[in-house]
């Protein structure tokens, strides 16, 4: 690697808290193979320094996390003789299981990516809190350890903590849980606070506080950090230095300065281009292979213009649309939740609305409720001016084929059981297109090659396929009925960020092609930036703001949409 | 380009049933498992097609013919070493002046010649022993199997059926439906599970179709429970709804979609259900309303040794015990290695 002499420079300079020198873990999968998670990396946190790890899925980031917490299962685990671990100076890998137990909490300790999962949901965050300093001898009381626990509820922001103690995790927010997560991590007074993934199950403007939180508490308390994230942005304003890793390589590692302005490695770059930026729309999206390949001039790339028209054909009219849920309270009582109050919007022929709001906002709702998967309590979903809420089952089926929808999650919306030919031909079979399955197979094969997957694909199951595959399958199981409309709920959310400009470029190329509209779901809002003509901003079940894109950007009205636009991580240095 | 799938050569990917069925048999203990529950299962089709054990009910031994491990002379008032006390008895003046048949002797004999029927000539020992009509044990233990087999198979199956049908219908609608089904799930359960089986077989009468029925109806109540809790859990899925928007039916949402993602369930439920209605078998026919006299069973076996341990006639007990155990054992030790490697998340150990 060419940038070893600063790293070699920093260790002389101050001996690094944490030393991992050429770790390299492997996983036993059956009596013979085995994966390598881990080839021989190297890196070191210095006292007082926030290093972020940074890689997609499958790199290896959380592995050597797990490493120096010892939190890799044991049974099929092999971590090389070659490896080592030191901490302070002292040789991990030689201590006992006890011993390297006391470390965790006491002297290393980590927060995980999801605090609804990472809290126990039958004790209250107080118990929970007075566990951990009991259990490492922090307060020698009961009552004392209470005490502290209020103390650390305050640190963290948490307000009225005195009250809080006593809750339970499911009656906090998200926002909230992490922070509780945070004060059992920092309770022991850590001095390496390993954060995974900390602000990836959170709303963008809470991210943007548990940042700050975390950056504010590693400068009061002199701990040093090791970020782990998938998002190259959000670490530019944390970390001292990052280590960019793939496929259980170093790719890079330097400064933080160095790596966003002079990034070395062609991988680096890619990750740094290929994620839509807000100020820039590129035809399209440059992904990670054109990287590799060799240089590649993101500036040469044509823009696009994005906009609606008042000459643009309508294909689907939304008024005042409304969809609550019963809620019980008490034993006898409910009450009506309002999930979505009062929507409305027109969405053009070959256009692209993007519905932009946080998690319960209701933009997943109010895209079922479009689709009739959800029922709708009031209001009207025209299209060719027939409303399609007051339709029965069989008179709704045909409408079923001019709009489609693809879900967040890709493992999840494709049947396990079925091979992606039974996958592709079942919408076909139903809606009886084709004149019988030999014609279906030659269309689903054509649907695949437009997808970018090739014909052998069809006798697969979805598991032998990667997540941004199975969200072409998906794709191509939706364009299988030639709809008019697609909704995308959050369609490139859960897939990585090189993968997600190849799907992004996937919905750009169809639109191109078939003049398809789509409804663009998403709480990211770099991608609704880029893909969308038009923007909806949804707060608590209401419209807040809808209008052209570029518009709405560059000058919010709403002060909820202001707030949004503020959070974006790394959008003060690029603006 | 016409027929891509056939004409590829790719190699055929692995599906959930084969990865499952690789996963099953790369396990030593499942291998000796499978091979121990065929070879019941081949002798109770054998049996069930008249090749072998067909003539079970003849008598082949003495009464309680010794096995061949205890050879003839060990004490048994049946045995050749009580042939003593079967002297032929000696018919003189003495006896003829106090029996008034005496006259008659000749001529019952004479009689009796006309009804002579060619015997089988009685073994003194038998390869396990024989019961107390000197019928042999192999043959009948094989029998029972076949009958016990059927038995816990059929109504297992039957179970089964009727379990996933009502659990994916209750779990799927939800609502009213639902509501009636819990209904009747909760009345099934609230009656003891034994009074309510005596119950149906005392309106139905004894017979083996009977019992499938008996047991088969009563016993879906946890399949249904477990299909149902399943079918709540996965209507919900994205799959399930991404379904509903391509415009598919709820027929074909429940069964076509739905079902082959909870069936290995249903299958595991199958095998332990199995072995349950065996044993349930055992049960009613000890109460005796279970199989009818004229044929036999593991439970029938079970109850006759009752009698026998008075008079020291172990042996009929010792082979039920053995091969039922044997086969109960591996089939439930089948079932839990069959349920790991239907979940894969499960085996780490």
């Amino acid at each position: 690697m060419s940038t070893a002499s600063p790293n070699t420079q920093q260790a002389a300079a101050s001996p690094a808290l944490l030393e991992v020198e050429n770790l390299t873990v492997r996983f036993r999968l059956g009596r013979q193979n085995e994966f390598t998670a881990l080839h021989g990396i190297s890196y070191a946190v210095a006292p007082n320094q926030t290093v972020a790890l940074v890689g997609e899925s499958g790199s290896g980031k959380t592995v050597s996390a797990l490493a120096v917490m010892d939190l890799l299962p044991r049974t099929n685990t092999i971590i090389t003789p070659e490896s080592r671990l030191r901490f302070n100076g002292e040789p991990l890998l030689e201590e006992s299981p006890a011993q390297r137990r006391l470390r965790c909490g006491g002297q290393i300790s980590m927060i995980f990516q999801d605090p609804m999962t990472s809290l126990n949901p039958v004790y209250s965050v107080g118990e929970q809190l007075v566990e951990i300093l009991q259990l490492h001898a922090i307060c020698p009381t009961r009552a004392a350890a209470r005490a502290r626990a209020i103390e650390l509820l305050g640190e963290v922001g948490i307000p009225d903590p005195r009250q809080k103690v006593k809750s339970y995790p499911h009656e906090l927010s998200g926002g909230q849980q992490q922070r509780v997560m945070i004060a059992m991590a920092i309770a022991c007074a850590p001095r390496l606070l390993i954060a995974d993934e900390p602000t990836t199950a959170l709303d963008v403007t809470i991210q943007q506080q548990i940042l700050e939180l975390l950056v504010n508490l590693k400068r009061s308390r002199g701990m040093s950090m090791l970020f782990i994230t998938h998002d190259l942005a959000l670490v530019r304003e944390v970390a001292d230095r990052v280590v960019v890793m793939n496929q259980g390589h170093i790719r890079e590692s330097g400064a933080t300065g160095q790596i966003f302005e002079a990034p070395a490695d062609n991988y680096t770059r890619a990750l740094l281009a290929c994620r839509p930026r807000i100020d820039r729309r590129p035809v399209k999206l440059p992904v990670v292979e054109d990287f590799m390949k060799g240089s590649y001039d993101i500036d040469s790339v044509a823009e696009r213009e994005r906009g609606v028209d008042s000459d643009d054909t309508v294909v689907l009219e939304v008024d005042h649309l409304r969809k609550t849920y019963p809620v019980k309270t008490g034993w006898f009582g409910e009450k009506q939740f309002v999930a979505v109050d009062d929507v409305s919007f027109r969405l053009a022929r070959g256009k692209t609305l993007g519905i932009v709001g946080e998690s319960g906002s209701g933009k997943t709702t109010l895209g079922k409720a479009i689709l009739r998967l959800h029922e709708a309590q009031g209001g009207s979903v025209r299209m060719n001016g027939v409303d399609l809420l007051k339709l029965s089952r069989a008179e709704f089926q045909p409408y079923k084929r001019q709009m489609q929808i693809v879900f967040q999650n890709p493992y999840a919306s494709l049947n396990p059981r079925f091979t992606i030919s039974d996958i592709l031909l079942e919408p076909m079979r139903i809606h009886n297109l084709h004149a019988g399955d030999a014609e279906r197979i030659e269309h689903a094969t054509a649907l695949l090659r437009q997808v970018g997957l090739s014909a052998s694909d069809l006798r697969k199951y979805p598991h032998e396929f990667s997540g941004g595959q199975l969200q072409r399958i998906s794709i191509a199981r939706c364009l299988a009925l030639k709809p008019d409309i697609l909704v995308c709920d959050e369609p490139v959310s859960a897939l990585d960020v090189s993968v997600q400009a190849q799907v992004l470029n996937l919905f750009q190329a169809l639109q191109d092609e078939f003049a398809i509209s789509y409804l663009f779901i998403s709480h990211d809002l770099n991608v609704v930036k880029y893909i969308s003509d038009e923007i909806m901003v949804m707060h608590n079940g209401a419209m807040v703001e809808y209008g052209n894109a570029d518009e709405l950007y560059r000058n919010p009205q709403h002060p909820y949409t202001q707030r949004l636009l503020a959070a974006i991580p790394g959008r003060q240095r690029h603006s | 380009m016409t027929a891509p799938a056939k004409s590829s050569s790719a190699p055929v990917s692995e599906g959930f049933w084969r990865a499952a069925g690789r996963r099953l048999f790369a396990d030593p203990l499942a291998r000796v498992c499978i091979a121990i529950v065929s070879v019941y299962f081949v002798l109770a089709a054998l049996s069930a097609a008249g090749l072998i054990a067909a003539d079970w009910n003849e008598e082949y031994g003495v009464s309680y013919a010794n096995p061949w491990f205890l050879g003839e002379d060990y004490p048994n008032p049946q045995g050749r070493n009580s042939l003593i006390s079967q002297e032929t008895m000696v018919i003189d003046d003495k006896q003829r002046a106090v029996d008034p048949l005496a006259p008659y002797y000749d001529e019952i004999e004479e009689r009796a010649m006309q009804y002579q029927l060619t015997q089988r000539e009685l073994r003194w020992t038998l390869p396990l022993g024989a019961d107390k009509w000197g019928r042999d044990l192999v043959r009948k233990v094989i029998k029972a199997g076949e009958i016990s087999i059927t038995v816990g198979i059929g109504a297992a199956l039957l179970a089964v059926m009727v379990g996933t049908f009502l659990g994916a219908i209750g779990g799927f609608f939800g609502g009213r439906t639902s509501d009636f089904l819990e209904w009747v799930y909760n009345v099934f359960t609230s009656v003891p599970y034994i009074l309510l089986v005596l119950a149906f077989a005392a309106v139905t009468g004894k017979g083996i179709n009977t019992i499938i029925l008996v047991l088969g109806f009563t016993g879906w109540t946890s399949v249904y429970r477990l299909i149902r809790a399943e079918y709540i859990k996965q209507r919900s899925r994205d799959y399930v709804a991404a379904a509903d928007a391509l415009g598919a039916s709820s027929a074909r949402k429940v069964f076509i979609h739905i079902l082959p993602n909870v069936s290995h369930l249903s299958l595991v439920q199958l095998s332990q259900l199995v072995v349950d209605f065996i044993k349930a078998e055992v049960i009613l026919s000890f109460l005796g309303l279970g199989v009818p006299p004229d044929s036999v069973s593991w439970g029938i076996m079970i109850n006759e040794v009752m009698t026998e341990l008075v008079l020291g006639k172990w042996w009929q007990l010792a082979t039920v015990a053995i091969v039922m155990s044997v086969f109960v054992v591996s089939f439930g030790l089948f079932t839990d290695l069959l349920r790991d490697a239907l979940d894969p998340k499960a085996t780490r150990r």
